[in-house]
């Protein structure tokens, strides 16, 4: 065996790609908070009016989070949401990289553009939420 | 014209000394008989993984252990526990595989990952040994270069923390990966985001 496909079924694909974007999103936005004007669990906490332990819980993502909790987290931290829901097109996989190669550029900044997360009419579009807390 | 047998040159010393030397050091030193990955790959020694990303291209590469080795080498842990661990041990509404696959989705896809969320460097940092990070799975490797992560363990959060794993992970990684025959520098020593790897556009 020189390769190993990993390739769930595509309900699994589509909760795990949606699941681990929005915690991503959720934590970046934290830790941008906390880089640019001192955020801090607690003082997210006070905002939101929960104990501590919920948010840190909560940013961990070993705690649930509903739609609701979402939406607050992005007026505690001055965000905005923007979600999406593009129609699937049935690409096929790509494997673009060969074996030994690596990628050569690297873009000035590193942070896409909230335009990128908009539906676009690229090939690659799914039939899945993009979620991205905004500032 | 009279052709010498080689054998004969050299005893006779009509070889040069340095050409010797070259003849010794090609099969003596490391720089010269190690092997690039793709070897490696050809070779069963550490085998691609493809992450399906439904028609998204990949950015960054992965490789793991192969199959048949320990329980928790990376693609034996995929193929047979992680399928297994039906929810989340720690209290997360996702599954462990749905939230191994989001996390290599996004590595593949070259999209960012939050540094000591998502995927941060084990102590000592000089090691050069890595883990990617979900809720509930810890993965264990190295970065032979940027944006190339070669996987070797893989095991459940809760177990490590339990059982206090990391260390004895982190050697293991170390002493496999002093192993194996892969060209040199066969890893990256660093703490930043930059150090391993880079963001698609």
């Amino acid at each position: 065996m020189t390769s190993f496909q990993f390739a769930p079924d595509r309900r699994t694909r589509i909760a795990g790609r949606f699941f681990a974007r929005v915690r991503r999103e959720l934590q970046k936005a934290f830790l941008e908070g906390k880089a640019d004007h001192g955020l801090t669990q607690a003082k997210l906490a006070r905002k939101l009016g929960v104990d501590r332990a919920v948010v840190c819980r909560q940013l961990a993502g070993t705690a649930n989070i509903t739609l609701r909790t979402l939406a607050d987290y992005a007026w505690a931290m001055d965000r905005d949401l923007v979600l999406s829901m593009p129609k699937h097109d049935g690409g096929a996989n790509n494997y673009a990289a060969p074996e030994d190669s690596v990628p050569t550029t690297v873009p000035a900044d590193p942070i896409p553009a909230l335009d990128s997360q908009q539906p676009d009419n690229s090939p690659s579009c799914e039939d899945e939420f993009v979620m991205a807390v905004a500032a | 014209m009279h052709v010498v047998p080689k054998q004969r040159m050299i005893a006779k010393g009509r070889v040069s000394a340095t050409r010797q030397l070259l003849t010794q050091n090609a099969t003596r030193s490391p720089l010269t008989y190690m092997a690039t990955l793709t070897k490696l790959v050809a070779a069963g020694v550490v085998v691609r993984i493809n992450v399906e990303l439904d028609g998204k291209l990949t950015w960054r590469e992965l490789y793991a252990y192969p199959a048949g080795g320990q329980p928790h080498y990376a693609i034996d842990w995929i193929t047979k526990t992680l399928p297994k661990l039906a929810s989340s041990a720690i209290g997360a509404e996702d599954t462990p595989e749905e939230q191994l696959y989001g996390l290599l989705a996004l590595y593949a896809t070259g999209e960012r990952l939050n540094l000591g969320e998502m995927y941060k460097p084990l102590q000592p940092h000089a090691a050069g040994v890595w883990e990617l990070r979900t809720v509930d799975v810890r993965i264990f490797g190295w970065f032979h270069r940027r944006d190339c992560f070669i996987a070797v363990f893989a095991d459940e959060t809760e177990r490590c923390h339990k059982h206090r794993l990391h260390a004895g992970y982190r050697r293991e990684v170390v002493r496999l990966r002093d192993a194996i025959d892969l060209d040199i520098p066969k890893f990256i020593v660093g703490v930043h985001e930059d150090d391993v790897l880079s963001i698609r556009a």
